[in-house]
């Protein structure tokens, strides 16, 4: 697939400053338009039964206004340099909602990392929603880190699911532009296919017809979780960026795999995209 | 983005032939490598609940082998001698399971319409389930009357999930092929997003830069099933190829809504790409 248009979405947390940036560099390396959106966050004070709610719907407003404001600005000032067509789009609603309609429409979806210490930045489980509901790829930009460029060194992470192969084929505008990729492969049951048929040769085969050369690497059993594993493979190897697929589809797997998808929304320390 | 890695599978229904054609035809024409699946399904009981002797499974297994050669004389018939840009696996094992396993290794799988006079065809249950679970879009060939020549003119089943997005843009190699497109919206309000745009606006601005020109159409409201307003209307207007969306998220919704998916698949004339 090609990337013409990207949505990254647009808050008042302290690393959306970072994550518009990386935006715009992916839009300029890819050559796509860029939609910012934003969320009103909607709450209704008379179904809350609060006193004097009139008046504090009026207040509330004031609060939206200005929090939207800043954080469009600081969007159209960010995005000023580039030659991408650039949009924003605001809406007033529940933030999974207000996001995942709007990424109906987008190749490519940038997130912030849930930030414990901030409060205004995605909370895991509302970032865990929008990546299994948006139909699209999302990539994550960790909080607390400046992130220039990525996908310099991709770490593909395959486990032969249903879910890494969405991710990969979904990276492959990004795989294009990197220099080196690896796999880590991390089959976690046996596969009954042929005996000379091997993960590690059909996912590099795979990638070769879209030119893209990988260098392979199977995960090695160990005490670590799936998830650790994942980051200190990729920490180790000094990889920028991480794909993979998120949360099985089984509800064995979503405790199982779900929790590697969630250490690593919750720990890393490079961006990650995820597809469901 | 092309497709550059296709699956077909292979086996000894009567379709079998064209829709090897039709697969050949395909991935010569985009450049693209070529795989013929078949799989060999392995004996499905368990020891236990149907004891068998060693003779059994010798017969068993010789109506396997036989399945197998003749599918591999298909295949071979149509792709000719020593055609680097084809491939043959073959499979042991479940049938959807392998299927879906291995199409993660491609871009696209192609398969054949479950055809209710024919036991050897796929039958509806497995390709829900091969479709559910490929995370690759399925291409399904109609087991009647199917032609080579397809996609000139693509429709779009638009009804805003997260799967028909999905099936939108893994459908985009054929549309950039066509050119042009019809989202055609039989339930405008479900298409509606949180932004109040018009029904198909977004989507055709998206596709729009994709370089596809779309038309949009609404359905007027009929007394027919979801499933059969698109198929009349894909007949009337000459379509020749269906993209949409298969199966909701939830449970309840695969009873409910899948019944479009379930409609196309059961009487759909012309080929049409699935996705979850």
């Amino acid at each position: 697939m090609t990337v013409k248009d990207i949505l990254v979405h647009v808050d008042n947390d302290n690393a959306c400053r970072n994550r518009i940036e990386v935006a715009v560099n992916l839009a300029v390396l890819l050559d796509a338009n860029l939609t910012g959106v934003y969320v009103r966050r909607h709450f209704s004070f008379s179904d809350h039964n609060v006193p004097d709610s009139d008046a504090m719907e009026v207040v509330y407003e004031d609060i939206l206004n200005d929090n939207e404001s800043e954080a469009h600005s600081s969007f159209n000032k960010l995005t000023l340099q580039g030659n991408a067509e650039v949009s924003w789009r605001s809406s007033s609603g529940s933030l999974p909602n207000v996001v995942v309609d709007e990424a109906r429409y987008c190749d490519l979806l940038v997130l912030g990392q849930p930030d414990p210490k901030d409060q205004l930045s995605l909370d895991e489980g509302i970032a865990g929603e929008i990546i299994m509901s948006s139909g699209c790829p999302c990539l994550l930009i960790p909080c607390d880190r400046e992130i220039a460029m990525l996908a310099r060194s991709p770490l593909i992470v395959w486990d032969g699911s249903r879910e890494s192969s969405r991710a990969v084929n979904d990276a492959l505008p990004l795989l294009k532009e990197s220099c080196k990729a690896t796999v880590l492969i991390i089959m976690h049951e046996p596969t009954s296919t042929a005996i000379e048929d091997r993960p590690d040769t059909m996912i590099s085969e795979h990638l070769a017809r879209h030119d893209i050369d990988v260098k392979v690497d199977v995960s090695r059993e160990s005490l670590q979780s799936t998830g650790d594993k994942i980051l200190s493979y990729a920490d180790a190897n000094e990889h920028d960026l991480i794909i993979m697929g998120a949360y099985g589809h089984a509800r064995w797997r979503e405790i199982v795999l779900g929790s590697a998808t969630r250490a690593v929304l919750k720990k890393t320390k490079v961006p990650v995209l995820m597809s469901h | 983005m092309a497709f550059k890695d296709i699956r077909v599978h292979v086996d000894n229904d009567a379709a079998c032939g064209k829709r090897v054609e039709i697969a050949v035809n395909l991935a010569t024409s985009i450049d693209a490598h070529l795989t013929g699946v078949h799989i060999r399904r392995a004996f499905p009981f368990p020891a236990y609940s149907v004891p068998t002797s060693p003779d059994m499974l010798e017969v068993y297994h010789e109506a396997l082998d036989e399945k197998e050669s003749n599918s591999r004389a298909i295949f071979d018939k149509v792709v000719g001698q020593n055609n680097a840009a084809v491939s043959w696996r073959s499979i042991t094992g479940a049938l959807s399971y392998e299927l879906a396993a291995d199409a993660r290794y491609g871009d696209l799988l192609v398969l054949g319409q479950p055809d209710p006079k024919e036991n050897l065809s796929l039958n509806g249950g497995i390709t829900d389930e091969i479709i559910l679970s490929a995370g690759r879009p399925c291409l399904v060939i109609p087991y009647q009357g199917a032609q080579v020549k397809f996609g000139d003119s693509p429709l779009i089943a638009w009804d805003g999930s997260q799967e028909a997005s999905r099936a939108v843009h893994d459908a985009l190699p054929f549309l950039k092929q066509a050119g042009k497109a019809t989202v055609f919206i039989v339930e405008p309000e479900k298409a509606d997003t949180a932004f109040g745009d018009l029904p198909g606006a977004m989507i055709s601005e998206h596709l729009a830069r994709h370089g596809i020109d779309v038309t949009i159409e609404v359905s007027r409201g009929s007394l027919q099933g979801t499933g059969d307003t698109i198929l009349t209307y894909a007949d009337a207007y000459g379509h020749d190829l269906i993209v949409m969306g298969a199966y909701g998220h939830a449970r309840w919704r695969e009873i409910v809504i899948g019944g479009a998916t379930r409609t196309i698949m059961k009487n759909a004339k012309i080929p049409f790409l699935m996705s979850h």
